[in-house]
């Protein structure tokens, strides 16, 4: 019998600071707090503390794997860390993780940077590591500090971004049936700029030029040190290519649409997901929006919306469920699971 | 004209329906992020093509927003 890759358990962590609607509307007027409800899903985001960051909150998501005795530190032998918004250029987050978890110094660590798709990347990372017999036990964690991109006037993007932390343990399984997989990914650099932190890498480092706010076309003031969306972009993207992405994937792996028992898309905001789960014609009772109270947290998004339907019961041990990514890159991928918590 | 997507810029709008002809006016305070988004959404799915955001972005009525659906549907 073959080892098996398989999610053994998820916690997640969100910062203290709820930003609610009602906050948002008092500094936008336009935009009413039923408004932004009805169009985004989310009724509040968490933002980090200033000084908090992504080793911060990813310590504290897996912290509580263990604290729930899903798995013990000892046992760990790899750790991933998908982030954008890392604590430094160099060295690795996840080096830094290891030490602040007091993990085993024979452990594996390293940082892969992935957005909106970073969690069905670090599925098939940590799947081809433990069926190749690499590892047997990884912990890959999913966290961003966005906000601290974000132009504080940007309501496009205020309304939509939360911070926070996903932790997931993948373990070696004996056993016949794929708990994870098969795989799809696209990739598209050509939508880069649709959705970029411009200034800070070394294309254009920080000057005293690149805190400069400008008006963009879109009315809204931004500097290049600030993350640009292009909204409606983004939203022409994922219509184009995430039904097609569904479809290859049931291809792939030979499965009947209504066999798959449910779908957890990257929870970008409720109105794309809506509209995508109209276009592919998922049933309402089948298809996951969750993200009321933890807004889009980029590629913890998933992991996250998983962990509460498992909570809630929509989810069972050993269901088969569709994981969809997509968006900065541009980049998406899928991947069907069976968890067994 | 379609009735269909009158109807439903209306609702993105936030306007009386009655109000809604191809004069009708848009600019960065009614058509924003928001309502841009969510009328790409409704020509994807009334007419099932995509029109450019930075296109859409420009029009200043919505006669021209279906001029724009058009011109995608190779009319």
């Amino acid at each position: 019998m073959n080892n098996k890759a398989c999610i053994k358990g998820i916690a997640s962590y969100l910062p203290d600071y709820q930003l609610t609607n009602e906050e948002l509307s008092e500094k936008y007027p336009e935009w009413n707090v039923e408004k932004i409800y009805k169009k985004t899903g989310i009724s509040s985001r968490s933002i980090v503390a200033p000084g908090e960051c992504v080793s911060d909150m990813a310590v504290a998501a897996a912290q509580k794997l263990f604290n729930k005795k899903v798995c013990v530190k000892e046992e760990i032998e790899c750790l991933i860390l998908c982030t954008q918004s890392p604590d430094y250029f160099l060295p690795s987050t996840a080096c830094i993780i290891q030490d602040r978890l007091e993990l085993p110094k024979g452990i594996a660590a390293f940082d892969y940077n992935l957005g909106c798709s970073g969690y069905i990347y670090g599925l098939a990372i940590a799947k081809s590591l433990i069926e190749t017999g690499i590892f047997n036990n990884i912990i890959l964690i999913t966290a961003e500090t966005y906000t601290k991109y974000l132009n504080p006037t940007d309501k496009s993007v205020r309304t939509i971004f939360g911070d926070g932390a996903a932790a997931t343990f993948l373990c070696a399984k004996k056993c016949e049936e794929e708990m994870i997989g098969p795989f799809i990914f696209g990739t598209d650099g050509s939508g880069a700029e649709k959705l970029i932190v411009p200034a800070g890498g070394h294309r254009r480092p920080i000057d005293s030029s690149t805190a400069i706010e400008l008006v963009c076309d879109d009315g809204i003031k931004r500097s290049p040190e600030n993350l640009y969306m292009d909204g409606a972009e983004i939203f022409n993207f994922t219509l184009d290519r995430v039904p097609q992405m569904i479809k290859d994937l049931l291809n792939k792996s030979e499965t009947k649409f209504d066999d798959v028992g449910y779908f957890i898309f990257h929870q970008a905001n409720r109105f794309m997901l809506e509209t995508l789960r109209k276009k592919i014609k998922i049933p309402k009772d089948k298809f996951c929006i969750n993200n009321e109270y933890f807004a889009n947290t980029v590629s913890a998004t998933i992991p996250m919306a998983l962990e509460i339907e498992f909570n809630d019961g929509k989810i069972k041990n050993n269901d088969l469920v569709m994981l969809a990514g997509f968006g900065v890159g541009l980049s998406w991928g899928a991947t069907l699971i069976k968890v067994l918590f | 004209m379609n009735e269909a997507f009158l109807e439903e810029m209306a609702e993105i709008l936030e306007e009386d329906i009655g109000n809604i002809t191809p004069d009708y006016s848009l600019s960065k305070e009614n058509f924003d992020s928001l309502a841009i988004v969510a009328t790409l959404a409704l020509i994807d799915d009334i007419f099932e093509v995509t029109v450019s955001g930075k296109e859409l972005r420009k029009v200043k009525d919505i006669g021209s927003i279906l001029r724009l659906v058009e011109k995608a549907m190779g009319k």
